[in-house]
């Protein structure tokens, strides 16, 4: 009987600590971060009135971005589509955004007048 | 013989009750961790609506004053551009699910005009100001204040 006991603490250990590593290696909490920090950047470049150029203060080589006119996603290289994370923005009328990046260390944000356009930096 | 049966059968509804709360205790640990995770990556809310914001008087496409050489006047806004219409063109929520994201209400304090997002239902969730120059019609420019009201979401 005291076997049957010690099993199951160990069996419960065994559980929380897959549960706690499996949150700690995942990536989800660093792309959303990465979505919502891209988003901040968007709106914060649609107030200004003229041209301007915004880099993304962190190395991003490990993930990939999408940019569309109402969204962007983050996701790491080959990772399967229900795993990306999307931030969605507004855009005033007229406005245009695109670009895609991939395995690039540095991404900017770029406003043209009315596009907005992601890109590696250079 | 019968406290040995007594014994199994309390053992037995003890681990049955046992089994049933480290259950609920491992689970309640996964949650306790992705509520952690969710509050780590979380905006606040007033720092968004500040962003957003900052296209009223900005943006050539909200509310900003341009001159008849196209210049921006940041900071000034053009009473006559201060409509429903305009704001549609500067800040538009999909009409469907545009209740979800944040919605505003702008109010020019002196010359008491307001206009509202398409998707505004007057649940204030907090305030931001912004001292503006107002220009009007004629070209008489005052200082005003433009209070926002930001609604989150419903």
């Amino acid at each position: 009987m005291m076997i049957f006991e010690i099993l199951v603490v160990a069996l419960t250990i065994y559980l929380t600590t897959s549960i706690a590593a499996a949150y700690t290696s995942s990536t989800l909490t660093t792309k959303i971060t990465m979505a919502e920090e891209m988003r901040m950047m968007m709106d914060t470049l649609v107030g200004v009135p003229g041209d301007a150029m915004a880099m993304y203060p962190h190395k991003v080589s490990a993930y990939s971005f999408i940019l569309t006119k109402g969204s962007i996603s983050v996701f790491g290289v080959g990772e399967a589509h229900n795993l990306w994370v999307a931030r969605e923005f507004i855009l005033p009328q007229g406005y245009t955004a695109e670009g895609s990046v991939e395995s690039v260390d540095a991404i900017c944000l770029e406003k043209r007048g009315i596009k907005i356009v992601l890109r590696g930096c250079i | 013989m019968k406290r040995a049966q007594f014994d199994v059968a309390r053992k037995t509804i003890y681990w049955m009750i046992a089994g049933i709360v480290i259950t609920l205790v491992v689970i309640a640990f996964a949650f306790t961790l992705g509520s952690y995770r969710n509050k780590l990556t979380q905006v606040a809310p007033e720092l968004r609506a500040e962003l957003l914001s900052l296209r009223i008087v900005h943006n050539p496409y909200c509310f900003v004053w341009i001159d008849k050489f196209g210049v921006v006047h940041e900071g000034i806004i053009d009473l006559t551009k201060f409509t429903s219409a305009q704001m549609d063109l500067c800040y538009a929520p999909e009409k469907e699910r545009g209740f979800q994201d944040f919605n505003f209400r702008l109010r020019l304090e002196q010359r008491g005009v307001e206009v509202m997002s398409n998707n505004y239902f007057h649940k204030d969730d907090f305030t931001l100001f912004k001292e503006v120059l107002v220009r009007d019609s004629q070209g008489v420019v005052i200082k005003d204040r433009l209070i926002i009201y930001v609604e989150e979401k419903i």
